[in-house]
């Protein structure tokens, strides 16, 4: 009788120790999973601050890419490797007219701040033409059109001509920054444009590539933008037989440029005759044969600055397509 | 002095001084994986069953199933009561600051030093 009550309670007791080991395990259990539950909370929370961070360094190197590039990088990664291929591109190249000499002459706080806004106006006309900006060297732009969008070769020339012409009219508005910044000599810039094969693709080492185009017919674009007059626009007569009717230019000379072995005609852009831009030859109808003068009205007392400049310019313009037109 | 690679990371056991150095990046897929990390600590603990360091200021990252691991090992630890285990964390290290503290919880005799 007294073995089976010792029994009995050798069982509860055990029972009760196993209950109170049951418990406890549940009780680390609970700590644990909260311990885990806290420790993944935290890990999610580090990857949200770090997936912010590549977000925002995503959106600070956008300043630097065409839309098109910054889509083929952030949205296929694989497309940035060491890759190449021909393609047919229209190619522009441009400078600023005596840029040592002002670099030398004008501060470089100044020359800092207009040069940066002059090329932030440029890179923002380049990219609404759908042009991919291949690199600023000093103050040089290079942009070309066909690549990585390619669209259609009279397409990328028109657009590029576009761009150019508009540019042309962007300086013309920076011109007078620049001299009000005290940049005495203003802005004149020359842009030279040509199409043609080039290799494009991602030059360099995997470390370090620039996605950029080589090739001669890149060298004829630059050479055309090196022979322009200050504020004209040079084609060749690839690019210039791929505009339409709409486009008005004129034959200059034939120029023989080395390692090219034909000689490359090359023709000034004028203007676009359906062109909106605001500023685009005022009082002048241009048309491919020449120009018709609208009435201009000078009255010193009631014209204002802005009327008289408009003025001045389309007078300028006019010297200049007389003089161009000159045999 | 033993070594364990998992991994991007190492564990190091040095015996005479009873001290694990947890270092890099410790990522490892599953539970099943981190079997080898529970033998080495089962293993390291039977080698210095009086007291054992486990110094984790050099452990970058670790995730979810490798918390359970270390967090089963303190359990294991309480269970047979020793050995005594020591915690050296790192709070420029954001994981540590909370997870490593909670180590404690699992078993108040768990020692923690910055």
């Amino acid at each position: 009788m007294d073995q089976k009550i010792n029994d009995k309670s050798d069982d509860r007791i055990g029972w009760e120790k196993e209950k109170q080991n049951f418990i406890d395990e549940i009780s680390d259990l609970k700590i644990l999973y909260q311990t885990i539950a806290e420790h993944s909370s935290t890990i999610e929370n580090e990857l949200e601050r770090k997936n912010q961070e590549i977000t925002n360094l995503i959106q600070q190197l956008r300043k630097y890419l065409s839309p098109q590039l910054y889509d083929l990088i952030v949205g296929r990664p694989e497309q940035a490797s060491l890759q190449y291929q021909r393609k047919f591109l229209t190619i522009f190249f441009s400078d600023i007219v005596g840029f040592t000499e002002i670099s030398n002459e004008v501060d470089p706080e100044i020359l800092s701040s207009v040069l940066n806004g002059y090329l932030n106006d440029m890179a923002q006309i380049a990219l609404r033409y759908g042009g991919t900006i291949d690199k600023f060297i000093g103050d040089a732009i290079m942009v070309f059109f066909g690549d990585p969008e390619f669209t259609d070769n009279a397409t990328h020339a028109r657009d590029c001509c576009l761009m150019a012409l508009e540019m042309r009219e962007a300086v013309k508005k920076n011109d007078r920054h620049w001299m009000q910044q005290g940049v005495s000599q203003g802005l004149k810039v020359r842009m030279g444009i040509h199409s043609g094969y080039c290799t494009v693709g991602n030059f360099g080492s995997k470390n370090r590539m620039d996605y950029t185009i080589i090739g001669g017919n890149v060298n004829i674009a630059s050479r055309l933008e090196s022979l322009a007059d200050p504020n004209s626009i040079l084609l060749s007569s690839v690019t210039r037989n791929l505009l339409s009717e709409e486009f008005i230019s004129h034959f200059k000379h034939s120029i023989q440029i080395k390692g090219i072995h034909h000689p490359v005609e090359v023709h000034e852009l004028l203007a676009y005759k359906l062109s909106d831009l605001p500023t685009h030859h005022p009082f002048v109808s241009m048309d491919q044969d020449g120009f018709v003068i609208d009435k201009i009205h000078f009255d010193r007392t009631t014209n204002t600055e802005e009327d008289l400049e408009a003025i001045e310019v389309a007078l300028t313009n006019l010297l200049s397509q007389i003089e161009n037109y000159r045999p | 002095m033993k070594k364990l690679i998992a991994g991007e990371s190492t564990i190091t056991f040095e015996e005479t001084e009873s001290l694990l150095v947890f270092e890099g990046s410790m990522r490892l897929a599953n539970m099943k994986e981190y079997d080898v990390v529970t033998d080495f600590l089962k293993e390291s603990s039977e080698t210095s069953p009086q007291n054992l360091t486990m110094d984790l200021r050099s452990l970058k990252f670790l995730n979810s199933s490798g918390i359970t691991t270390l967090s089963l090992f303190i359990l294991t630890c309480k269970k047979n009561n020793q050995p005594q285990i020591t915690v050296l964390k790192n709070d420029n290290i954001s994981w540590q600051q909370k997870s490593v503290t909670n180590f404690k919880k699992l078993w108040d005799d768990v020692e923690i030093k910055d």
